[in-house]
């Protein structure tokens, strides 16, 4: 131990040693340019976290300096029902400007050209927004949208989709509107937005005439503020909360819109964190075998060193001068070309930032990437290194000796500090220390699990491999454990990238599978909604003459939650405020419009977890037993026997929880989180969802054309547009998640070249020798081949197979989906990662087979 | 005396077997002199060099070189001993690959760390050793008798007090091999250092004040002066 200090503290003072530099400097010729590309797995990772960091910096202060745009007013006051009187009154003596806004979903009817779709309706009044500007195409539709007349600015996704143009008509209810613009952009939302329902706006004066809004649509109002002068709103805001004394309410002010933008965005940027620490880490690797095989060809030169009279520290320092110099090499231009990359990262990240980012490169983040650079190349050095320690000068008298560190007791200690690292990196890049630790634990685990399956599948291969196979098959498997092999490395580099992308493919190919299940067989997939008592009867033969199934007639009545076990939700929230921890009941639950319908019985999306369902009860017999579903009850912390007050537009009725239901809310179809017997809402206000099922697309387009036609006020939803609609969200979120993935993947085919440039020696030898011993050109292709090909399949495999580990996991425990195995995408990842294996390992090696043999017998110390 | 060996014993563990590589060596060698150890191959030539140059550790007895006993040196003292004490010429060159001739010979040097011009020192050398033209070629430039030379040189630059060679001719021609020889025996004598050389060949070893016969890890004969 006392010896290990001792030669640690010597390796410090010889870093300011002259000797040891020079050594360094001299000992690096003749492998500098080689070292360039080693290096080249180092600098992308540091890129990939360079070009992260600095870009979610520069999303930081975008929020935080585009904070008002991101509301687009001052104060944002949004409900599910009409603002009380009270609260209006409050609301008109804010000095300063407002605006009012109504939102609800309508089907649109583009009479040009005979389509229909769902839409989201904007009906406003005043000049929002205040900050920042509605982007229209011509941009006179927003200075002229309020000129009287019925103007619609319509999402350009939609006129695209429907080839409707500027000019032509739209029809929203009773109402023909004139497309004045077509909507590009409103400052601080995404285009995620449109993809489930396009946006259309309108003037507010126009909506009474639509007929639109009836009884139970519905309907979001909101009222934007822009302040005569700034000021602090918190106390306005405490106010206003306190005279509206209705929950469902919410104020969104400058501060809260930043702060719960920030929290989804770290959730994103966290995820993409462990993305580009895997890539980190793959260069780390990457450049450790590097310098491993680097070392041990420098062993005789160490031997040599050792005798003539150099310290152990002093040779130590000297490969570690080396490390330390590649290392501030590759964080440097590393560095640089993650600033570079950084410039794009806007155009990845486009559809899921409500803002417009600007470029600036964090100071910061150059320095952590240097630092980095340098770390990573030093922490997976010191494996190799070790080897520095166990030459002993008596391997000059001996050639045969070898060092060996599978039998070097420091190498734990080495590999405990590598752990700690990952962990530490973890810990670093992560906001909270918690996520640091289980991702380098994760991290930590998914390597070690690569390695054990690479090991099994090579022991797989060896077994079932049988001996009687053809030459060239023997000696290309045999090349998997030549002399200095990187197999394990490639196989961990390659395994790595495939099971990262697999991974988010599988999960992403999951959900969507589990949606468009339920589009399958007899479930339905139209739901009719927003339909009114008096209409019913007229849609059910509607449906009937057009030969469409009634698969499920579904009252809905809307409720707010008064009490909950005795305790008025007032009480319960203000009680939350005071205390602030994690554990309370979340306000969107107390706050929530709850639609809720009667029925006797469950239906397939639903099981009973717990007690029972009572069918049916008489209006005067007091509490009402209900079924409540199972994470909604969670978050309420109640069970069976509480008491939950619902306020049934104006009616108190208390309720008594009698079960508990789970619900499988991959079934699109209406779910619902609270259902009463029947026998009590039968005559409170209601809105009716009628779910039918049609065969065909045209079908579909029919039905809303036939509903839109005859039930202007109705809305249709069709499956097969909520799938799309997902999908694409999908896609969006992948393609970001993707990117900064993809840089694994090529970290992992540049080990793959390097490697092959490391073993350049013993493969120019082995072709030599197989062409003197009279191989064919076409034989020693084909050995090479097959040692890629095993190559690939191994890493491929390895990844794949952890990657449905951990897809099966994500899917039992995050998504709660079910999980099978995607036989097809398996496939194309075999495919694509072996054949890619393939060319770019035959590309690298073909110099090889070139070599005439004379070359080879000067070139001894290539 | 320049060299004491006192009981010298290697034993090597291989597996449960006690392999004994060389047994109860004794013998001095005295400053100045020249010293051949003979024996066939493997009788444990190499092994007893190895442990007189401190390169690895006796299972028992002990060596002195130049009154200093190697056992209370640590590794690193050892290797400054070396440095400024001994030098060494090896059968198969070791040379450094990535150095030039002269950066070769400049590295003991270096090592001592005493600012003295080293490079003027080491072109001398590799002047004496007739590699004039050659100083910057790397080895793999350089035929087996020139890289030899560039050994030489390499082991005379700190002017060290002892010299190890381990048969220095043994992978060069008869031809080269007796220039090498004239060489080796002809620096020797002007830096008046004590020479240790191992070798099988006879001729050679006849050349040498001294011969010290090892046979099976035994000294079976050490013909004093
Ligand atoms: N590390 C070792 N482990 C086991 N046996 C060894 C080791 N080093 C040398 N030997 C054995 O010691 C004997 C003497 O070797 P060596 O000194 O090299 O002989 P020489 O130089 O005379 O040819 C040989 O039989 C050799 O196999
Ligand atoms: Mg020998």
């Amino acid at each position: 131990m006392t010896k290990s200090l001792h030669t640690f503290l010597n390796v410090i003072k010889n870093l300011f040693n002259s000797w040891t530099w020079k050594m360094a400097w001299r000992d690096s010729r003749s492998q500098r340019k080689k070292l360039v590309l080693f290096l080249s797995s180092n600098i992308l990772g540091v890129a990939a976290l360079v070009s992260l960091q600095s870009f979610s910096k520069n999303v930081t202060s975008a929020i935080n300096n585009q904070a008002k745009k991101l509301l687009g007013a001052d104060l944002v006051v949004r409900s599910r029902s009409p603002f009380s009187q009270d609260l209006n009154d409050r609301l008109d003596h804010i000095p300063g400007d407002s605006s009012r806004e109504l939102r609800f979903s309508t089907m649109a009817y583009f009479s040009n050209q005979n389509e229909t779709r769902l839409v989201q309706i904007r009906a406003q009044e005043g000049a929002f927004p205040y900050y920042g500007k509605i982007e229209t195409i011509p941009g006179t539709a927003v200075t002229s949208f309020h000129n009287g007349l019925p103007n619609a600015i319509v999402e350009e996704a939609l006129l695209l989709q429907f080839d409707a143009r500027v000019g032509d008509i739209i029809r929203l209810g009773d109402v023909n509107f004139r497309i004045s613009g077509r909507l590009q952009k409103i400052p601080g939302e995404t285009l995620m937005i449109s993809e489930l329902a396009p946006r259309v706006l309108i003037p507010m004066e126009f909506v009474a005439k639509t007929n639109l809004i009836k009884i139970g649509s519905r309907v979001f109002y909101r009222r934007s503020f822009r302040y005569q002068h700034e000021f602090e709103d918190t106390k306005l805001v405490n106010e206003l909360e306190a005279i509206s004394d209705q929950s469902g309410i919410r104020f969104d002010t400058i501060e809260t819109r930043k702060k719960s933008l920030g929290k989804r965005l770290e959730n994103l940027f966290h995820f993409l964190n462990i993305v580009v620490l895997t890539a980190l880490l793959l260069g780390g690797i990457g450049i450790g075998s590097a310098m491993h095989v680097y070392i041990k060809r420098k062993i005789p030169t160490l031997a040599i060193l050792r005798c003539i009279g150099a310290t152990l520290s002093e040779t130590y320092t000297m490969f570690l001068l080396q490390a330390l110099v590649l290392g501030l090499t590759g964080g440097i231009v590393g560095s640089f070309l993650g600033i570079f990359i950084q410039q794009f990262l806007p155009y990845v990240f486009r559809d899921l930032l409500p803002i417009d980012i600007e470029v600036t490169i964090s100071g910061v983040a150059i320095l952590n990437g240097v630092i980095l650079g340098v770390f990573i190349t030093l922490i997976f050095s010191l494996i190799p290194l070790l080897y520095v320690r166990l030459v002993s000068p008596l391997f000059t008298l001996r050639a045969e000796l070898e060092p060996d560190i599978k039998r070097d007791p420091l190498r734990f200690a080495v590999y405990f500090i590598i752990a700690f690292s990952v962990v530490l990196f973890s810990l670093l890049t992560a906001h909270k220390w918690q996520y640091g630790l289980s991702i380098g634990a994760a991290l930590i685990i998914a390597f070690l699990m690569l390695i054990a399956l690479a090991n099994l599948l090579m022991i797989v291969i060896r077994i079932v491999f049988p001996k009687s196979i053809p030459y060239i098959f023997q000696q290309g498997l045999k090349n998997l454990y030549r002399p200095h092999n990187q197999t394990l490395t490639l196989i961990l580099s390659l395994g790595i990238g495939t099971f990262m992308i697999m991974t988010l493919y599988l999960s992403q190919i999951q959900i969507l599978n589990q949606v468009k299940r339920s589009d399958e067989g007899n479930n339905p997939n139209i739901v009719l909604f927003d339909i009114q008592i008096d209409q019913l009867d007229s849609v059910k033969s509607m449906l009937e003459t057009m030969n469409l199934p009634i698969l499920q007639v579904v009252p809905m009545v809307t409720m707010r939650l008064g009490s909950v076990k005795g305790k008025p939700v007032e009480d319960i929230r203000l009680e939350n405020r005071s205390k602030n921890d994690d554990n309370t009941v979340p306000d969107w639950v107390l706050n929530r419009e709850y639609r809720s319908t009667y029925r006797d019985h469950l239906i397939n999306s639903e099981t009973l977890l717990d007690g029972k369902l009572i069918k049916a009860v008489s209006s005067d017999d007091g509490t009402i037993p209900i079924t409540i579903e199972k994470d909604i009850a969670e978050d309420l912390d109640v069970t069976i026997g509480d008491e939950l007050v619902f306020d049934v537009q104006g009616i108190p009725i208390k309720t008594n929880i009698s079960g508990i239901r789970k619900i499988d809310w991959y079934k699109i179809q209406p779910n619902f989180f609270v259902v009463f017997p029947e026998g009590i809402l039968e005559d409170a206000p209601q809105m009716i969802v009628v779910v039918t099922r049609v065969t065909s697309a045209a079908l579909s387009a029919q039905l809303q054309r036939e509903t839109v036609k005859r039930f202007a006020n109705l809305s249709v939803i069709d499956m097969a547009l909520v799938v799309n609609s997902i999908a694409s969200i999908m896609d969006k979120v992948a393609y970001a998640v993707e990117f900064m993935a993809v840089f694994s993947i090529i970290i992992g085919f540049i080990v793959l070249i390097s490697s092959i440039n490391l073993s350049r020696y013993q493969r120019i030898r082995e072709c030599v020798l197989l062409k003197i011993l009279g191989a064919s050109k076409r034989q020693i292709i084909g050995i090479m081949s097959i040692e890629y090909f095993l190559l690939g399949a191994l890493a491929a495999n390895a990844g794949i197979i952890l990657s449905l580990i951990g897809s099966f996991l994500l899917a039992k425990f995050v998504f709660e989906t079910n999980f099978s195995v995607n036989i097809q995408s398996v496939m194309i990842a075999n495919v694509v990662v072996v054949g890619s294996t393939m060319i770019i390992g035959l590309m690298s090696s073909i110099s090889t087979y070139k070599q005439p043999p004379l070359a080879v017998l000067r070139n001894e110390a290539d | 005396m320049d060299i004491k060996v006192n009981n010298l014993t290697k034993e090597y563990i291989i597996g449960d077997r006690v392999l004994t590589v060389l047994k109860n060596a004794d013998f001095q060698i005295q400053s100045g002199t020249t010293c051949a150890i003979i024996g066939p191959s493997g009788s444990g030539k190499s092994t007893l060099l190895g442990l007189c140059a401190g390169l690895d550790q006796p299972t028992c007895g002990d060596v002195e070189l130049i009154g200093n006993n190697l056992s209370q040196f640590s590794e690193d003292e050892l290797a400054k001993f070396r440095n400024k004490n001994v030098g060494f010429v090896f059968q198969t060159f070791q040379l450094i690959p990535t150095l030039t001739a002269i950066e070769n010979v400049m590295v003991p040097a270096e090592l001592l760390n005493d600012n003295r011009s080293v490079e003027v020192d080491a072109e001398q050398l590799l002047n004496d050793v007739g590699l004039k033209e050659r100083l910057h070629h790397y080895p793999l430039q350089l035929s087996g008798g020139e890289q030899q030379r560039v050994g030489l040189a390499r082991a005379f630059i700190n002017k060290p007090k002892i010299l190890f060679a381990d048969e220095p001719t043994g992978n060069l021609d008869n031809e080269t091999g007796v220039q090498i020889e004239d060489l080796l025996f002809e620096l020797n004598r002007t830096y008046e250092t004590t020479l240790v050389l191992v070798t099988h060949n006879h001729e050679l070893a006849a050349r040498t004040d001294r011969i010290i016969k090892l046979k099976g890890g035994e000294i079976i004969e050490s013909d004093l002066p």
